[in-house]
């Protein structure tokens, strides 16, 4: 029987961790408070706003609903992992060119949902943005100029601006 | 007191499960209902966390059946390479929640919380699943209708662990589709859902026809009588028409703060017929 480990290793942002074994407790818990990663953010502790967003493995989850006993020998990227040697990546300074954040809360969650999409569709339609961030809530933006950023994230992309978006991707928001 | 155990192999499992010693063991595999159930307080439960029995992986195909294994997740079904009558149990997964949840959660963990508005359940008794239970004495399969009793009941006994979902081959040519009502695209409990699969006849007409509507009722319900009413009747656009309210009779929606019980019963017949419209379209442009 594979019983707990007294410790739990994994990597974050590239770089081994390795924290006491409480197998139950959530990952953005951990993330936070034992180590100190506090750009993820906890909304809801239930999965219903995306807040608390990483990539285990690649791919988007709540970390809030991940335990850290399945986390071992896994990779996790956090919101801080994104910039490179002090330099934003493309997405970041594409929300910064399109003023994608309000009070900012969402924009972790939605950094983390967009990186994911765009490591496998570098040019994504509206849609594929709508349907890959739409487990992420936000109250302040109305989301448009943070699609508009995504949109405009891939180095070569054409600019979006921010006049009304095409009626179809739109309605389903409502 | 909790513990925590997460086994690598199915027997030390059913092991744990047969004999738990100082309490019942709670399963865990994606964790998107079991940590939603305990905000605000630390788990201290004897839990049992499926993830690492790789034996429950995947969905593979076998001659006469489909097998969803146990921690195959929403994503993951999406991405199988499945007939069309998966589609609407593909559209259900792309439904639940956001991307996060579906590459987490996990269909066989849907069936098991037995949610009256479980995303899963329609399109799983549209296909007509059997739920697959193993336990240290052996093993036993259980039709779908017949495993969820009511809201988040299960006849799951002590000792028991679901292993997969076994979904016999429908007939060449049958279609399927899914339909959810919430309040928003995303990230949303359904209002209603249905779920419809259709076998057509060589010559255009309705052979079978199966339609689930779920959060209507404690657990979601095949309809019967529809069912009974299509049979013959010719594929085209206005199959949807066959709808009357006396088909919803059997449903026994709730007020509660997603919607008013005549609301569900209305938009049920409604969703039920855009299905059937759908489905009827489709399968006779091929006819």
């Amino acid at each position: 029987m594979s019983e707990a480990p007294e410790t739990i290793a994994f990597t974050v942002n590239g770089r081994p961790v390795r924290v006491g074994s409480r197998p139950l407790a959530r990952l953005a818990d951990v993330l936070r408070e034992e180590l100190g990663l506090i750009g993820t953010k906890v909304g809801c502790n239930a999965g219903d706003c995306g807040a608390c967003t990483v990539l285990l493995d690649g791919e988007q989850v709540c970390a809030c609903l991940v335990a850290l006993g399945q986390v071992a020998g896994r990779s996790v990227l956090t919101v801080e992992g994104l910039a490179r040697n002090g330099a934003f990546s493309s997405l970041q300074r594409a929300f910064h060119r399109h003023g994608a954040a309000q009070c900012g809360i969402c924009s972790p969650g939605m950094l983390m949902a967009a990186t994911e999409l765009l490591s496998r569709r570098p040019r994504p339609s509206e849609k594929e943005v709508l349907d890959a961030l739409g487990g992420v809530l936000c109250r302040c933006t109305g989301y448009r100029k943070i699609v508009h950023a995504v949109l405009d994230a891939a180095p070569g992309a054409p600019a979006a601006t921010s006049r009304p978006a095409s009626r179809t991707a739109w309605t389903i928001l409502r | 007191m909790g513990c925590y155990l997460r086994p690598t192999e199915l027997s030390e499992a059913l092991e744990a499960l047969a004999a738990p010693g100082d309490g019942a063991l709670e399963i865990i595999a994606g964790g998107t209902d079991f940590y939603p159930a305990r905000v605000g307080r630390a788990p201290d439960e004897r839990v049992l966390d499926i993830t690492a029995l790789a034996g429950l992986r995947g969905i593979r195909e076998a001659d006469d059946h489909y097998l969803i294994g146990a921690l195959a997740t929403w994503s993951e079904l999406m991405r199988a390479p499945l007939p069309p009558c998966f589609d609407g149990l593909k559209e259900a997964a792309r439904e639940v929640g956001g991307v996060q949840i579906q590459n987490a959660g996990t269909i066989c963990g849907n069936i098991c919380n037995a949610s009256p508005a479980a995303d899963g359940v329609p399109g799983l008794l549209t296909l007509e699943a059997g739920v697959e239970i193993a336990s240290r004495s052996g093993q036993r399969t259980l039709p779908l209708a017949e495993f969820i009793l009511g809201n988040r009941r299960t006849r799951l006994g002590p000792g028991e662990l679901v292993t997969g979902l076994r979904v016999p081959k429908p007939a060449p040519g049958a279609r399927s589709a899914f339909l959810k009502l919430g309040t928003r695209a995303y990230l949303v409990i359904s209002i209603v859902m249905v779920a419809a699969l259709v076998e057509p006849t060589h010559d255009g007409k309705v052979a079978r026809a199966r339609l689930a509507v779920g959060a209507c009722s404690p657990v979601a319900l095949r309809l019967a009588e529809l069912e009974a009413a299509l049979a013959g009747r010719p594929l085209d656009k206005r199959l949807g028409a066959v709808v009357e309210a006396r088909h919803l009779a059997a449903l026994a929606p709730i007020d509660d703060i997603r919607g008013a019980a005549d609301y569900r019963l209305d938009a049920a017949r409604t969703l039920v017929a855009r299905a059937l419209s759908r489905l009827g379209a489709e399968l006779g442009e091929r006819a």
